[in-house]
């Protein structure tokens, strides 16, 4: 299988390279024979990358301890539904999953691209096909996952223990695609730039490859915060680690882009701004693969050592520095159509959404690099910690959640202030009035109240643009209230399902919020028939048993919760000592409400058979993991293609001639 | 050499050739010709404005015949009407068709419009659908609309 997965692969990297100077070069010598020739070797080489994709998941499932890679990712005791997650446990087998999926993404794009973007098609292939021709060069040359060993162990070193989690079937494959998935908007606005189209032509596929991004980041954030909540043993979900935030930041770009390319579609306007967030956005994701690959700040998401780092920045640097020269050279010709009609208007807020997302960004970006600029000037690293993003991202976030709420009211073009003090008033009233109940409550923490009167804000607003439409709806077609209410989100996708997404995001606001303020931790060492208090809960361990496997050791100890006085509960929080790693995984007991999450995880299991634990009760932070879903199914509804209703059926071509039917009536 | 390494090699090379042939066959295949410079285009054919005329007629008729109430048909001569203009004006911005034709088609529309309805059509300030300015929310959207 070795020698199928490198000659596929040789062959994908040669077909990238043909279709990148085929492209290029058949558009400026008009010849249409090459530039489809190398838009067919596009698509024969995201095919020849799943026959190698193919060949290294099968080298796994039979353990070809023969080639290296499998030989350190897997071992004969790994079940083999870890298959999947051993495959991009490594560098190599990563950059083959993202050269994959860019090759598929980048074949479906051109694929469905309009007809009207056909002239500038050609570029859009080149920087497709040069990416992904930088990405195979680096696997094939410097990572190759097909590489053979001199001689055949018995027996391979093992799948990394912290991998072997549910979340890691998703988060890793979720967080790559997104991050190598903007290329795809990017190609367009840089294909267009470069062919002159600088109107609006990129807008559709490019806003369709943006959310697509934007919901595979997304999605590989939340399950990354998941699994380190579950599985890392420190009772959080995240730390602001360089790789955390190398792909936060990305995401961040790419959530000013999606918002600010509907001004572009629905105005003209802003065209010159979606290009720089899209340019943004690349060169974040560029620096993403960068810190993960070698970048060098230490980090638990990070592939560890690696000689990649420099050839990753090299690229990072021509990914950034290109796609701006070409857009001060297009500079000229990217006028919006029309000029801001009003400060007060729905094109307004989505100005001020990307300048707070920048800032965000750029924040998290200071943050990350200001190690190694301190190292560099002043031979001392200063890391900066969390208190840092608190203090300076809390209150941007804040803001951000304030717009959201006010943003989706506003109308376009221009509003009156009656208008919108007509529209914000009930969402004014339920956000005071949370905050009003929250107080009496003996709530008294100024950033919480904002908070969770923010998302009373943002989602009174929702509910009443949703009330408000179906009642219109039903008063016009005489459903019943469901049927209007689903009629009406089927009528305007995009917007309903981006509601929807806002919602997902006041379940995480929920989340953060109560987890930053209103949690409780405890740190105890407890004997059998010990008992420990915290908050409403009390605590009974009644011992451990230790189970030796295979590859690891077992300690799974249990614990019952009782809640005045009566038993709840009884849970088995989990840990596993790995000996070929000299690691130890642990898998929280967590008991799980809307209301609060009760928290148990083993730091320590000592000889004497008391364990150490660490003890949390998490407000909240089930909306976090709920909001994820939630966040899917709106980001599938704002995509899902719009139809407009036709129950007449619509009679066959012929009967009707364009220019004089229409007067029959 | 073992026999499992000969097959992977064989398959290989299979791929090799395959990725040739499909590459080699758009130059003796392809003969389309590149678009001009600056050329645009337009996602909607005549086949799209025959259909949408078509269904507007055919709602009329069913209009007529009672099966459809007037708020039915409104909405929908609505959904149609937007469909219309849509594709019109996608072509006349790619420059396609004769400009004299597609204002006639225009005209028609609105006069198709006067007969139906005395209702005046505004463009939602929020999503831009051509709704008529009776209701107080737009039925696309859900906007409340300035009165």
């Amino acid at each position: 299988m070795a020698e199928l997965g490198a000659i596929s692969l040789w062959i994908a990297l040669a077909l990238a390279a043909y279709s990148t100077t085929g492209s290029v070069v058949g558009k400026l010598r008009l010849a249409p024979a090459l530039v489809e020739s190398a838009k067919t070797a596009m698509y024969v080489a995201a095919l020849a990358l799943l026959v190698s994709t193919l060949s290294l998941v099968i080298a796994f499932i039979s353990r070809d301890f023969e080639i290296a890679y499998v030989a350190a990712h897997s071992d004969l005791a790994m079940e083999n539904k870890f298959t999947w997650v051993a495959f991009y446990a490594g560098n190599e087998g990563s950059l083959l999953y993202i050269g994959t999926i860019l090759a598929i993404m980048s074949s479906i794009a051109v694929w469905r691209s309009p007809e009207k973007f056909r002239d500038a098609l050609p570029y859009t292939t080149a920087v497709l096909m040069l990416t992904l021709s930088f990405f195979l060069s680096v696997t094939a040359i410097m990572a190759n996952p097909f590489e053979k060993l001199p001689f055949v162990p018995i027996d391979g070193e093992g799948i990394n223990p912290l991998l072997t989690h549910f979340g890691m079937f998703f988060h890793p494959p979720a967080l790559m695609a997104g991050l190598i998935g903007i290329t795809v908007p990017f190609a367009f606005a840089t294909g267009s730039l470069l062919a002159g189209k600088t109107a609006d032509e990129w807008v559709d596929p490019g806003r369709v490859w943006g959310i697509i991004s934007w919901a595979l980041l997304a999605s590989g954030l939340l399950l990354g915060s998941w699994w380190a909540y579950t599985i890392l043993g420190w009772g959080g979900f995240w730390f602001w680690d360089p790789v955390e935030n190398a792909a936060f930041m990305p995401w961040l770009g790419i959530t000013a882009f999606i918002h600010s390319i509907m001004v572009q579609k629905r105005r003209g306007m802003f065209r010159m701004w979606n290009i720089v967030l899209v340019n943004v956005s690349f060169g974040l994701a560029l620096y993403g693969m960068f810190m993960n690959r070698g970048g060098s700040v230490p980090s638990v998401h990070s592939f560890g050592e690696s000689s990649l780092g420099w050839i990753f920045l090299m690229f990072l640097a021509i990914g950034v520095i290109i796609p701006f020269a070409i857009f001060i050279w297009r500079y000229p010709m990217l006028k919006s159509a029309r000029n801001l009609d009003s400060m007060l208007s729905r094109e307004a807020a989505f100005l001020i959404n990307n300048m707070l997302l920048l800032a965000i960004a750029f924040v998290t970006l200071w943050g990350t690099v200001y190690p190694l600029l301190s190292r560099f000037t002043n031979d001392e690293e200063i890391t900066v910690a969390r208190p840092f993003y608190d203090q300076v991202n809390g209150p941007l976030m804040l803001a951000l959640v304030f717009l959201m709420g006010i943003g989706p009211l506003i109308p376009w073009r221009k509003a009156t202030l009656t208008s919108v003090r007509r529209s914000l008033l009930p969402p004014i009233i339920g956000g005071l009035a949370t905050v009003a109940i929250l107080v009496i409550l003996g709530l008294h923490k100024e950033y919480a109240l904002v908070g969770f009167g923010l998302s009373s804000f943002v989602t009174t607003g929702i509910l009443m643009e949703w009330y408000r439409g179906t009642r219109s709806r039903r008063r016009s077609s005489g459903e019943n209230f469901a049927a209007s209410f689903i009629h009406l989100i089927m009528a305007n996708r995009p917007r309903y399902g981006g509601y929807i997404v806002h919602l997902s995001v006041v379940m995480v606001t929920l989340g953060i919020v109560g987890t930053s303020f209103f949690s409780t931790q405890k740190d105890v060492v407890m004997n059998p028939g010990d008992r420990v208090s915290i908050e409403d809960y009390e605590l009974a361990y009644l011992g451990s048993i230790e189970t030796p496997k295979g590859n690891r050791t077992e300690y799974i100890s249990t614990v019952q919760i009782f809640r005045d006085g009566e038993l709840i509960d009884t849970t088995r929080p989990q840990r596993d000592f790995y000996p070929n790693f000299n690691m130890a995984s642990t898998s929280a007991a967590i008991r799980s409400t809307p209301v609060e999450d009760l928290y148990i995880v083993p730091s320590e299991n000592l000889p004497d058979g008391s364990v150490g634990f660490r003890i949390l009760v998490n407000p909240l932070i089930w909306w976090m993991w709920v909001a994820g879903p939630v966040m899917v199914i709106g980001t599938i509804i704002a995509l899902w293609p719009q139809k407009v209703s036709t129950s007449v059926p619509v009679p066959s071509y012929g009967r009707f001639s364009p220019g004089t039917r229409p007067t029959a009536a | 050499m073992d026999s499992e390494t000969l097959i992977s090699i064989l398959f290989g090379a299979i791929l090799a050739l395959f990725s040739i042939a499909t590459v080699g066959y758009s130059f003796v295949n392809n003969r389309r010709p590149l678009p001009e410079e600056n050329a645009t285009y337009s996602d909607y054919t005549d086949q799209d404005l025959a259909n949408i005329f078509d269904a507007i007629s055919t709602l009329d008729l069913e209009f007529q015949l009672g099966r459809l109430s007037q708020e039915q048909f409104r909405e929908q001569f609505q959904a149609y009407r937007l469909q219309a203009a849509t594709v019109l004006r996608d072509k006349l911005e790619a420059g396609h068709g004769n400009p004299t034709w597609v204002l006639e088609q225009e005209i028609l529309l609105a006069r198709y419009q006067l007969e139906n309805r005395e209702e005046r059509i505004i463009s939602c300030p929020d999503c831009s659908a051509s709704i008529l300015d009776t209701p107080t929310n737009c039925p696309h959207c859900g906007s409340e609309l300035a009165s």
